[in-house]
């Protein structure tokens, strides 16, 4: 265990500093960082000033050194926009997201999993259409239209919920309900195709011969087994309403967390504080990948920690 | 297949098997009507679309559907903020949500399956260093990162196709090499190296056949979660630019109007919401479809299930 752990570990490690690489070798390389951050009109002495103080007159490869020494210890330059560590500023609007993601991954879990299990039980049955139905809307629809569609109906129309900003419980419903619906449709059908083949498979069929009773069959025996592949794509749907649905969804619903923070980030051109921003979400989608593995380990007996890579 | 003749009479007579399989089941046949009518109105979008959809008229600014009240039979679906007709807006987008998910899937495709045939018929090392490098790229932070990359370089038709593209390719490369190993164990593939075939022979002739149908229902799949993934990068502003139209684009224009002329991000976004809905099906229904064992796996489950469980 300890030494699977170790390995996980430095495998995370080097998939953020590739992460990173590709974001310097883009902005740097690819992209011309000082004509991005200045306005049209700077002449050449503002450009000069500009890129010795961002050191972007060094060899290339002394920045990249920098880059990462300075990375390893959190120092992630100052934001171009607020003058400040862009790490700080990434490190206020985390929270926020933190809730937002985790309300809408519950959510989306719980709802996703009840209804994959309901459907699953009778696969065929009008219950099992519409659940099926259900799940392909919620991996159709595009989270940042049902979000402002949801504004139109809920908040414009029937005065439920705020349209956006942040305060009490009553500005997350929303959000955190569009955040929730991919989740809802993949986890469901994932979880109903791997209900259809545990009910099928033959210790469950032992058990229902051994008189074992219907509830306990689904709950003990099947959804068991139906549960490995079901926390191997919530670990991948967490993954996406961090790194993906939290950035939109924050954007519609004006959520002061990471994802508005970037795009607002993008908008002023401070490249800085979306390094930040990549920075700290690629240590977080890699913290949830060991997480999953770990659990994925420990729930399924026929896979051992060495052979896992 | 013996002759060509023979050989083109059995795809006709496949193709009619496939077509009778389509209309039978009303979820394939409605992801190929939506398939077809996206199709056919990317292509034909300038003669469908009633007027020009970058044409400004000033007088006729954030006009309501046909429906509403002060709505005309003139703009079906009203018109923006800048007068200009909503319902061409939404024709001419949808060779935007066609071209880019053929572009992006196509270069993504390629270029994984070429990785995964190597990755999967090499072995050894050469499988060990690319599916790491796979690995890799599967955890990065994906939206994000594409945000991150186009704000950057700048947004443009092909920078949006190139990184839509390089989020996908790896899905190919595994699924690919994964085919390959799995057929490279069947009977007939060592028994073709036993005799001595050559290994572009056994690849083209023993192994390729296994792959193209996963693939091709993967490249569905993948249309959809590009058609998805280029709406919410216009959204936001990376992606496509005017004047050039998507429906992504539209949406996030007629964001400043939600409280007043909620048409505006309505009917585009159902534009997308039903493409999407419609390639989901198809591609769900051809994974069935295509795999055998899969088909008699569903059948079996439905046939059995009143019968075992119905107390």
């Amino acid at each position: 265990m300890g030494r699977y752990l170790l390995k996980r570990l430095s495998q995370a490690v080097l998939v953020v500093v590739s992460v990173m690489v590709v974001v310097f070798v883009v902005t740097r390389l690819i992209g011309d960082p000082v004509a991005v951050m200045l306005p049209l009109e700077a002449t050449e002495e503002n450009r000069a000033i500009l890129e010795a103080q961002l050191g972007l007159d060094r060899p290339i490869l002394v920045q990249l050194g920098d880059y990462i020494a300075d990375a390893v210890q959190l120092d992630l330059g100052d934001s171009l926009w607020q003058r400040r560590p862009a790490i700080d500023i990434v490190m206020e609007r985390l929270p926020p997201t933190i809730i937002l993601v985790a309300a809408g991954f519950a959510l989306g879990v719980l709802l996703g999993v009840v209804i994959g299990v309901i459907s699953g039980m009778r696969p065929g049955g009008w219950v099992d259409r519409g659940a099926v139905t259900l799940g392909l809307l919620g991996v159709s629809l595009p989270q940042f239209w049902i979000g402002l569609v949801f504004i139109v109906f809920f908040s414009v129309g029937l005065g439920w919920f705020p349209t956006s900003g942040s305060g009490g419980i009553e500005y997350l419903v929303l959000p955190a309900f569009v955040l929730a619906l991919p989740i809802v449709g993949r986890i469901a059908l994932v979880t109903r195709s791997s209900m259809i083949d545990e009910l099928n498979a033959q210790h469950v069929k032992d058990a229902t011969a051994r008189g074992v009773s219907r509830a306990r069959i689904v709950i003990v025996h099947a959804f068991k087994g139906a549960g490995i592949a079901t926390i191997t794509i919530a670990g991948w749907e967490l993954i996406g309403a961090l790194a993906g649905g939290a950035v939109v969804v924050e954007t519609v619903y004006a959520w002061p967390g990471i994802g508005f923070t970037a795009m607002q980030a993008i908008e002023r051109h401070d490249i800085i504080l979306v390094q930040a921003v990549v920075f700290v979400v690629a240590i977080m989608v890699v913290t949830i990948n060991i997480i999953v593995d770990v659990t994925y380990t420990m729930l399924d007996p026929r896979v051992k920690f060495d052979r896992v890579s | 297949m013996s002759s060509v003749s023979s050989g083109s009479q059995d795809n006709r007579r496949r193709s009619a098997v496939w077509l009778r399989r389509i209309v039978r089941d009303p979820t394939a046949l409605f992801g190929v009507l939506v398939l077809v009518l996206l199709v056919s109105t990317a292509l034909l979008a300038p003669l469908i679309a009633p007027l020009d959809p970058n044409k400004q008229d000033l007088g006729a600014r954030l006009l309501p559907p046909f429906y509403a009240e002060g709505g005309s039979s003139e703009h079906i679906l009203g018109t923006d903020q800048l007068g200009r007709d909503v319902f061409s807006r939404i024709i001419h987008g949808a060779r935007i949500s066609l071209t880019i998910p053929l572009v992006a899937v196509t270069m993504a495709g390629l270029f994984g399956t070429a990785v995964g045939l190597l990755a999967g018929y090499r072995g050894g090392r050469t499988d060990a260093v690319i599916m790491r490098i796979v690995d890799t790229l599967f955890s990065f932070p994906g939206l994000l990162l594409a945000l991150t990359i186009l704000a950057v370089v700048g947004p443009s038709f092909w920078t949006l196709a190139i990184v839509l593209s390089l989020r996908i390719w790896m899905v190919f490369a595994r699924m690919t090499r994964g085919l390959v190993l799995s057929a490279r164990e069947a009977e007939y593939v060592e028994a073709a190296e036993l005799i001595g075939a050559s290994p572009v022979r056994i690849m083209m002739r023993h192994i390729a056949p296994n792959l193209t149908a996963p693939l091709l229902t993967l490249a569905v799949l993948e249309s959809a979660h590009v058609i998805l993934s280029e709406a919410a990068l216009s959204f936001l502003g990376l992606g496509i630019q005017p004047p050039q139209t998507s429906w992504g684009l539209d949406v996030a224009i007629g964001r400043q109007y939600v409280f007043s002329a909620p048409w505006l991000i309505i009917f585009p976004g159902l534009a997308i919401a039903v493409a999407v809905l419609g390639i989901n099906l198809l591609a769900s229904w051809l994974r069935v479809a295509a795999d055998p064992e899969e088909s008699a796996k569903r059948f079996a489950a439905a046939a059995d299930a009143p019968a075992g469980w119905s107390g």
